[in-house]
This record gives C-alpha cells, sequence and structure tokens, in this order.
C-alpha cells in the first residue's frame, strides 16, 4: 500500500540547485492536490499522528498496523466520529524506520498537520526520541507498540504507554510454566534462556535474570547469539550441556527458523518444553515456514485471536477479510486497541487541545467497549503505565497458535511436556 | 564439553566453511581479473536461492537438479550487468566504482523484493532435516545431509573451477588478464571480453552456492548481505585478494574459526572472530595467506 | 578574496549558502523544516570532513562511519554518565575519533597496502567497532543510549526548539569548510595533491607521502567524529546499528564524490541534495518495504556515479573558468 503523499517536502527553496526548486514545487503541488482539508474550512476533525515504520525493515508489520489502524478509524467515523467534539478522526501517518525520520515526521506532524495526539512508533529507539519532541510541544503520545522501559522512566508527563512491562514476560512466563508443569505433575526447576543480541533480547534477558529466582526457578544460562548467525551449532551443543526444563527465547523471523531448522538437525529439545516470547514466535510466515518443526512450541504475547474472550475471534475474522486474510497480530491489535483508548480520551476531553486530551488519557477507566478485547481493564499509573496489563500463553498446535493460559482465557489444553517436533 | 560434542561443532564448521568458500571464489575471481570489489557479490548468491525456490515451487524441481540450469541464467545476468553498468565505470577512479557496485547491490535487493516479495521463504524439500548420524569418541555426531551436500558440491565445484584456470585456455586467459591486463592485451587477448566471462562466471558461481544452501537456510532479499557477504570478504582478504586457491583455504578456515569461537566465546562473538580475523590478517599478513600471489 | 579565484568563489558561495540556510531555518515556523536542514547540514558536514583525506588525499577511506560513530558514543556516554557538556565533547570527540584515525594510518600505512585493502580494512573495523559496542554493558549493547531533554539549558546544549540545533550545525559546517579552505590553500594541501597523484614524484619532491596521508586521516576522522558527537546530541538516541550503519556510512561518501569530492563546495552541495531527495524518493515511493525506492534508488546511484563521474562541482568548475578565465 503507498505511502499516503501528505508527506510531501517542505517548500524550501535555495540558491544554487535548481533540482531543489522543482522537487518543492511538485511537493507544493502534491500537498495542494492531497491535502484532504481544503485551507479555508474550519474543521472540527481531529487529526491523529500515527508513526509506523512504513518503509524500510519492518515495514511489512508496519503496513499491518496501518491497516489495523485504519479499521480502527473507520469504525469509530461510522460510529459518529468524536461526539463530544462533532468531528471525525483523521489518521496522518508518519514514518519511524529510524530515530532520525520518527524525530523528522513528529515534527512535521505537530508543525505542518497539527495533530493533538500522536500514536508510535513501533521500535524502541525512534519511541524514545519521538516523544521527548512531543513532550516539549505537549502533545500527548500513545505508545502501543514499542516495549523500553526509559519510555515511561523519564518523567514525562505526556506520554502514556499500553504495552506491559517487560518483566511481565519473565513474571507470566514462569508463571505460565509452573502452572502447566503442576498440572502435569512433573517439576520444574532449571531455565535456559535462549535470546538474540537485540534490543528486545536485550531486555527479556535483563527481566528473566531479575525475576526467575523470585518465582523460585533457576536460571541456568543466559545464551545470548547475534543477528544473522549462519549456525546455531554453539548454541544448542551448550544447551545440550546446560540440560534444563524450560527454554524461554527471544529472537528476529530469521534467526528462529534457522534455530528450530538446526534444532531438528542436531536432535535437541528441552525436557519440558520451549517458550517464545515476544513478536519474532508469533510471527505467522514464521509458523508456515516451520510446517511441523513449530508443532508444539509455546509462545507468550500480550494476545492471540484464538482466545477465549468475547469479541475477539469476530474482531480478527473480521480484519482478515480486510487484509486477505492476515490475522490481527504483531502489535496491530494493540494499535488498533490504542485508537479506541485515544477516541475515548478525546470524547472525555471534548476539545483537540494537547493538555486537555493528556489529562482525559491520565484518568482513563475503561472496561468495556472494542479496547476489551485486548485488556480486561485500561487504566494509566503515574507514570503513564498501564498496571493491569497481562502477557498470555498459547500453543501451536496443528499450525495455529491456540490459547492454553491461563485458565481464563485458554480454548485449548497446553500439552505439556512438549514432546520433540517431527 | 565431550570430544563428540567438540568435533560435531567442527565438522559444521568445517562445512559452512566450504560453502563459504564457494561463494569467496567467485569474489576473488572478480577482483583477481577485473580489480573490482564487488560489493553487490551477495546479492547474486540470494537470486540463486530465489531461483531454486521458484525452480521447486513451480516446475518441483530439487535445487540440486535446477544448480546448473540457475548458473547458466545468472552467469548470463551477471555478464549483462558487467556490459551496462561495470564496463563503463572500469576507467574511473576506484571510489566510484565502489559505489556503483553498491548501487547494483542496492538495485537487486530491491528488484527481488519486487519479484518474491520481503519475507522469508523456504524449500519444503521432504528430508531437509534428514541428518547423516555416525558414532565417535564415545558421542553421537549428526550432521545434516543439506548441509553436507551443499559443502561437498560446492567444494567440488570449486575445485573444477580452479581446473578450468589452469588448464584451460580461457582460464589462462583470465589469469593473464589477473597478472597483467595490459601485456595480455599485448598478447592478443581480448581484455573486455575475458572481464565478461569472468563477472558472469564468478556471479554464476554465488548464485550457484546460493541454489546448493537453499535446502538448509531460508531466502529473503537480504539474506546474502546479512548472512554471507561479511564472512566472504574476510575470507578474499584473508586468501588473498585475487589468489582462488586462497579463497578456498581461507573459507575453511573461516568456518573453523567461526565455530571455535562460538565454542570458546560463546555465540555472540561468532562475527567477532572473522572481524578480528580480518582485522588482523590486514595488519600482520597484508597480502593474505599466499602473499599476494595469484594462481 | 578574488570571486575569479575558483577556490575563493566556492568559499564565497558556500558562504551566501549558509547563511541563507541560517535565514530560512530561523524565519520557519515549522520544525520539521528545520529538522531536515540540520540533518541535511550534518550529512553536508560529514561528506565535507570526508572529503579531505578521500577527496583532496584521494585516499579510499570508505568506512568513514567508524569516525561518526565514535564521537557519537563520545558525547552519548560522556554526557549520560557523567554530565560533560557536549560542548565540550563534541572537543573531546574530535580527539577520539583523531586518535582512532592516527591508528588506522599508522598501521595500515606501513605496508604501503594497496587502496582496496586499505578500503575494505577500514570497513572491516566499523563493523568490528559496532559488534564490540553490542557486546558492551557499558556502552549500552543493542538498547543504546538516549537522552532526555525538557528545558532548554545552553550549557549543555539542550534546546527545545529545533533552531538553536541548527545553528550549531551550520556553526560546525563552517569550521569544517574553513578547515577545508585552509587546507587547500596551505602546504599541506600541495602535499595532498601531489601525494593523490602521483606518490613516487611526491617523494621525489620530498614530500613523505605516509606522513602526509596519516595526517589527512587524522584530520578527516577528527572533523568526522565532532559532526557525530553533535549528531547524537540532536537525535537524543543512538545505538549501535544506527551510528555505524553501513547504509548510512554510504550515503554520506556519495554525497561528496556526486557532488565532487576535490572540491570545497561539491561535498556540502551533494549531500544536501541527496539526503533531502532520498527522504522525498522514500515518501513517493516507499511503500511496501520500500522495494520500488530501493530500485530507484540503486539506478540513480548507478547513472548518476556513471554520468557525473568527476562530481556535479566538475561542470560548476568549468562555467567558472569560462567566466572568470584561468586563475
Amino acid at each position: 500500500m503507498k505511502k499516503p503523499k501528505q508527506s510531501a517536502v517542505c517548500s524550501v527553496s535555495t540558491p544554487n540547485s535548481t533540482r531543489r526548486a522543482t522537487v518543492a514545487g511538485m511537493g507544493a503541488a502534491i500537498a495542494a492536490a492531497t491535502l484532504p482539508i481544503p485551507a479555508s474550512a474550519q474543521s472540527k476533525d481531529i487529526k491523529v499522528g500515527f508513526l509506523l515504520p512504513l518503509t524500510g525493515a519492518f515495514a511489512e508489520a508496519g503496513q499491518l498496523i496501518k491497516s489495523a489502524v485504519d479499521m480502527a478509524v473507520e469504525e469509530i467515523n461510522k460510529a459518529g466520529g468524536i461526539k463530544s467534539i462533532g468531528g471525525r478522526l483523521v489518521p496522518v501517518y508518519g514514518n519511524s524506520s529510524s530515530p532520525d525520520e520518527a524525530n523528522t515526521e513528529t515534527n512535521r506532524m505537530i508543525s505542518t498537520e497539527k495533530v493533538s495526539a500522536i500514536v508510535g512508533a513501533y521500535s524502541s529507539g525512534a519511541t524514545i526520541s519521538s516523544t521527548v519532541i512531543a513532550e516539549r510541544a505537549s502533545i500527548p503520545y500513545l505508545v502501543p507498540n514499542a516495549l523500553a522501559d526509559e519510555i515511561t522512566e523519564r518523567g514525562l508527563k505526556f506520554v502514556f504507554k499500553t504495552v506491559p512491562h517487560f518483566s511481565q514476560f519473565a513474571i507470566n512466563g514462569a508463571q505460565m510454566v509452573k502452572d502447566l508443569s503442576a498440572k502435569a505433575k512433573r517439576p520444574v526447576k532449571t531455565v535456559s534462556l535462549v535470546r538474540e543480541n537485540n534490543f528486545f533480547g536485550n531486555v527479556v534477558g535483563k527481566a528473566f535474570s531479575a525475576h526467575l529466582g523470585k518465582a523460585g526457578l533457576e536460571l541456568v544460562k543466559d545464551n545470548i547469539f547475534p543477528t544473522n548467525p549462519t549456525s546455531f551449532e554453539d548454541i544448542i551443543v551448550a544447551l545440550k550441556g546446560q540440560n534444563p526444563d524450560v527454554v524461554f527465547a527471544a529472537g528476529e523471523p530469521s534467526s528462529i527458523t534457522l534455530l528450530f531448522q538446526q534444532l531438528k538437525e542436531l536432535k535437541y529439545w528441552p525436557k519440558l518444553g520451549w517458550v517464545g516470547c515476544g513478536g519474532g514466535y508469533t510471527n505467522p510466515t514464521v509458523v508456515q515456514n516451520l510446517g511441523s518443526l513449530a508443532e508444539g512450541m509455546l509462545v507468550i504475547n500480550d494476545w492471540f485471536p484464538d482466545i477465549n474472550r468475547p469479541g475477539s475471534k469476530e474482531l480478527n475474522e473480521r480484519f482478515k477479510k480486510r487484509t486477505g486474510g492476515k490475522d490481527l497480530l504483531g502489535n496491530a491489535n494493540t494499535t488498533y486497541a490504542a485508537v479506541h483508548i485515544l477516541a475515548d480520551a478525546l470524547q472525555r476531553a471534548a476539545s483537540p487541545d494537547g493538555a486537555k486530551i493528556r489529562d482525559a488519557l491520565a484518568t482513563t477507566r475503561i472496561t468495556s467497549g472494542p479496547a476489551t478485547f485486548m485488556y480486561e481493564q485500561v487504566t494509566f499509573d503515574a507514570k503513564g503505565m498501564m498496571p493491569n496489563s497481562l502477557l498470555i500463553g498459547a500453543q501451536v498446535q496443528k499450525g495455529s497458535a491456540r490459547v492454553v493460559w491461563p485458565n481464563s482465557l485458554k480454548v485449548a489444553e497446553g500439552v505439556w511436556p512438549v514432546p520433540a517436533p517431527r | 564439553m565431550t570430544t563428540a560434542l567438540a568435533i560435531q561443532l567442527l565438522l559444521l564448521g568445517l562445512l559452512q566453511g566450504g560453502i563459504y568458500a564457494l561463494v569467496a571464489c567467485g569474489l576473488t575471481l572478480i577482483y583477481g581479473v577485473m580489480k573490482v570489489v564487488n560489493f553487490a557479490h551477495a546479492e547474486f548468491l540470494t537470486l540463486g536461492m530465489f531461483l531454486a525456490i521458484t525452480a521447486f515451487q513451480l516446475f518441483g524441481l530439487n535445487p540440486y537438479t535446477a544448480a546448473p540450469f540457475i548458473f547458466a541464467i545468472v552467469f548470463i545476468l551477471g555478464a549483462i550487468a558487467q556490459q551496462i553498468v561495470i564496463r563503463p565505470a572500469l576507467r574511473y577512479p576506484q571510489i566510484n566504482q565502489m559505489l556503483i557496485t553498491i548501487g547494483l547491490s542496492i538495485l537487486l535487493v530491491g528488484m527481488m523484493q519486487l519479484l518474491w516479495g520481503p519475507n522469508n521463504q523456504v524449500v519444503k524439500l521432504s528430508w531437509a532435516r534428514a541428518t547423516f548420524d555416525f558414532e565417535i569418541a564415545g558421542g553421537e555426531v549428526s550432521l545434516s545431509y543439506v548441509r553436507l551436500i551443499a559443502a561437498v558440491v560446492a567444494v567440488a565445484v570449486a575445485g573444477l573451477a580452479w581446473w578450468i584456470l589452469k588448464y584451460t585456455r580461457t582460464g589462462n586467459a583470465m589469469r593473464a588478464a589477473a597478472q597483467n591486463p595490459l601485456a595480455a592485451r599485448l598478447m592478443g587477448i581480448n581484455v573486455s571480453r575475458i572481464n565478461l566471462l569472468t563477472f558472469g562466471f564468478g556471479t554464476g558461481l554465488a548464485a550457484l552456492s546460493g541454489a546448493l544452501i537453499s535446502p538448509a537456510f531460508f531466502v529473503n532479499p537480504t539474506f546474502g548481505t546479512d548472512y554471507f557477504i561479511l564472512a566472504a570478504f574476510v575470507i578474499v582478504v584473508l586468501g588473498t585478494m585475487g589468489n582462488f586457491v586462497g579463497a578456498l583455504v581461507g573459507g575453511l578456515i573461516i568456518g573453523m574459526a567461526e565455530a571455535l569461537g562460538g565454542l570458546f566465546l560463546g555465540a555472540a562473538m561468532r562475527q567477532f572472530v572473522s572481524l578480528s580475523v580480518f582485522v588482523i590478517v590486514l595488519l600482520f599478513l597484508p597480502r593474505g595467506i599466499f602473499r599476494g600471489r595469484m594462481s | 578574496m578574488k570571486m575569479s579565484n575558483w577556490l575563493d568563489w566556492q568559499l564565497i558561495v558556500s558562504g551566501i549558502f549558509i547563511a541563507a540556510i541560517a535565514a530560512i531555518g530561523v524565519s520557519s515556523t515549522s520544525d520539521y523544516v528545520v529538522q531536515i536542514l540540520v540533518l541535511a547540514t550534518i550529512y553536508a558536514a560529514v561528506a565535507l570532513s570526508w572529503s579531505i583525506a578521500g577527496g583532496l588525499g584521494g585516499l579510499l577511506l570508505l568506512g568513514f562511519i567508524s569516525f561518526y560513530g565514535i564521537g557519537a558514543y563520545t558525547n552519548g556516554i560522556l554526557f549520560t554518565k557523567y554530565g560533560i557538556s557536549p560542548w565540550i565533547n563534541i572537543v573531546l570527540a574530535a580527539g577520539f575519533a583523531g586518535l582512532l584515525g592516527w591508528l588506522i594510518a599508522a598501521v595500515t600505512l606501513r605496508y604501503e597496502l594497496s587502496e582496496d585493502y586499505f578500503a575494505m580494512f577500514t570497513v572491516g573495523l566499523s563493523q568490528a567497532l559496532k559488534i564490540v559496542l553490542l557486546n558492551s554493558e557499558y556502552f549500552g549493547r543493542a538498547t543504546g543510549i538516549y537522552i532526555t531533554i525538557v528545558k532548554d539549558d545552553w550549557a549543555m546544549m539542550s534546546f527545545v526548539s529545533r533552531k538553536p540545533y541548527l545553528l550549531i550545525a551550520l556553526l560546525i559546517l563552517v569550521v569544517i569548510i574553513a578547515a577545508s579552505y585552509w587546507i587547500q590553500r596551505s602546504t599541506f594541501g600541495f602535499r595532498l595533491a601531489a601525494v593523490r597523484q602521483n606518490s613516487r614524484a611526491a617523494e621525489a619532491l620530498g614530500i613523505n607521502p605516509v606522513k602526509t596521508k596519516i595526517q589527512a586521516i587524522i584530520v578527516s576522522g577528527a572533523l568526522g567524529g565532532s559532526v557525530g558527537a553533535f549528531y547524537s546530541q540532536f537525535v537524543t538516541f543512538i545505538d549501535p546499528k544506527q551510528v555505524f550503519s553501513l547504509a548510512t556510512n554510504f550515503e554520506m561518501l556519495l554525497g561528496a564524490v556526486l557532488g565532487g569530492r576535490l572540491t570545497l563546495i561539491g561535498p556540502i552541495l551533494g549531500a544536501a541534495t541527496l539526503k533531502p531527495l532520498q527522504d522525498v524518493l522514500r515518501g513517493v515511493f516507499g511503500g511496501e518495504a520500500d522495494a520500488l525506492y530501493l530500485v530507484l534508488y540503486g539506478a540513480l546511484l548507478i547513472v548518476s556515479c556513471l554520468a557525473l563521474p568527476k562530481g556535479i562541482a566538475f561542470y560548476i568548475e568549468k562555467w567558472h573558468r569560462k567566466r572568470y578565465g584561468n586563475s
């Protein structure tokens, strides 16, 4: 899907460069032709900026999230828009493939587009830097898809995050394996980590190191691998030596694919099971490519379509119809919910003013409505974090991820211990 | 760490090295004859992998059967690229040549993405994960067939290429052009044609490697750059830039070095090992292990 | 200073260019415009820094981003962990980067490595540095270093508005322009040109090629490092992948080469034009995972390198010669 042409180049003309002037002229023409709101009209529509990685390495995720945002916006506007203001919700998209770009786009959204709020930015680095810009301009910034602690640990007043604290991976993950083991009447004690040496891998590693002990589990080793290794043999051989009950893992789809291929080749499987944390492990391409190798793999994430919550399945089906078969995964779900959370705040703020919206967000209390497909309850604490977020466990059974933990949300029984993939 | 496990790791390293070797051979050949550092080399590898996957999905051909055809196709494509892009650049300064091959690399990644999409794809060969197992030193060693075949065929092809270089007229012409283009021209060798053949041959070798390894990995447009290019450059330098045998030997060395690095320093330092070898070789053995000779 | 002198003419035009950017930036009501101008200025500054060793010196200093990255981390660490002002860090970064340059030069040049080896070495080194930082807890590993600024503090180079950053960036560019100008007029510049054109002949003239090359790399590296330090303060978040990125590296060099690496005005023109052009291209053609953008960008790279081997400045110089005659 093409990026909307609103990202026209600035109307700058500098001496010594006719090329620049031509491009500027082109940009101005494109902007004039495609701006949906004529400059003369006084509109009551609320503009919200969405920072997504629309190009580059994460473009696929970015485009999926964009579809989810479009769907949410359509639903909101069909139901009357932001009724207290009397206008529609209008999304303004910006590219956040790098911190540089995210900053530039944030500036554009604030100065040129005059958005009332921003949602973004997928990668933690881009989010960390662009939230500062929004804070300075007193524009509220909702983060439904970036993980770093720093986002809400810097005392910024205008930043809100719906993503669970990464310690939840360790806390909920540990609880899940303990529950599953208790049910299967098998003891669980030792854990090994297998994680990529990237941002997410690092924070997950820290989380597990800090919390496993408190859960009564023992971390045998934190196995770290570089991005894009041609072979995982050293990790797998090390795992054989460590012989843990459970392996917790995090990584990018490419690494996961290769790792699982080699787990089969080198004939290793943990005693009880393998639990993947986060995005890469829920990537449908990964599951598809691995085929039977993925059978039995457990995944912890914030949501799965096959979950025991009212409205979830229907929502996923609607999204699939819209995108030609793609599930509402990979932060498309959290961002979709974020649009509704924001709409709720806008409704209560009854104003496009950033400070008022910020206050409305701070006093959010949602217990019903569209956002509850993901969260039982939405509130924000003093730091802007959502204290009641929970991570859920699913297992790949016959090719699709079905929620098996916690009991209140499960749709299938977890197979535990997990037999080695055939 | 049992002996059997250590042997397992080292053997896998050796297999990886064999694959690296073939990739590096093409790169070093192009450098040797044309003095051009082909920054787009990895993309030809990736192209070979994509062609293998397409052959499998459309015609049910397994990658090993398709490999010679893939070599031929990319040979031609490489030759075309050489004529249009590389040849005019040869009279320009080095930095321009480098930026042009970098541009070619970006262009190829874009084209592959347009044709095949950005996602990972695999060759769903039914026996892709089967292993050759044997007992040694009181333990079991498992080597996956696809990696084994890839490495063995790769080394065989490299050997064949070496033979071609040493014993055929065209091969000798290439070596002559590598050693002294002016003298070669004076001897009646059509250096332009040699360049064309060399580039096609080198990139064809890269694509062939790609086809061979496709069942053992997965493909996406940036696979070559992400997984192989750094090692390829390290090996070319280690084995002496332009030295074919050096690339072969260097490949095996680096494959083992990475395995050892992973074994002793931990997986996270794997790439650091290759890069350290790279930096150290350039500092202390700047002409590579064959000290500047081009065989 | 005479307009008929090519170098002086470039200096004057550069000065006008900078003044114009400053005027546009300061008077602009859009932070977006200012942001773009700052990034273009940064790229221009790096390109010009590189051109001293890579252009005037003729050295194939391909992996230039090592200096930039070192500079960025210098400020990142010193500012966040020790509270040292970025004003000081920029100078310190120049020092560290210059030191790295000296190390690289001293170690590689004594072998008379061929250009290609030298190029490969610098590229390999940049990636080695990236991996070292990725694995270092002190330097933040893959989680990087972030800087939080919510109010103005001149002493700490922290501003709410983007405009002071533009002025500082332009100031840095001015310093680098002055350096390049001065070098091109000095005996050092003469030595660089001599070594670039013919190392043996230069030696015969009594010039020490190795020493000259070392000096060039130190200067280029130091300047590049200082820009990197400023960059980290401006962007407020750095990680190894970003500031040691080969893609960024080649983008910056491309600006210098396409603009004309042997000139004063070339790198500025090239970088300042290329960066916004890239952003526009990406905006229009970016779409799903960049495919079309990559094809166009790659093709653009190839075509412009083939069509403009000496850079745009070559043609400007020709025009200048026609206009003012030989001087």
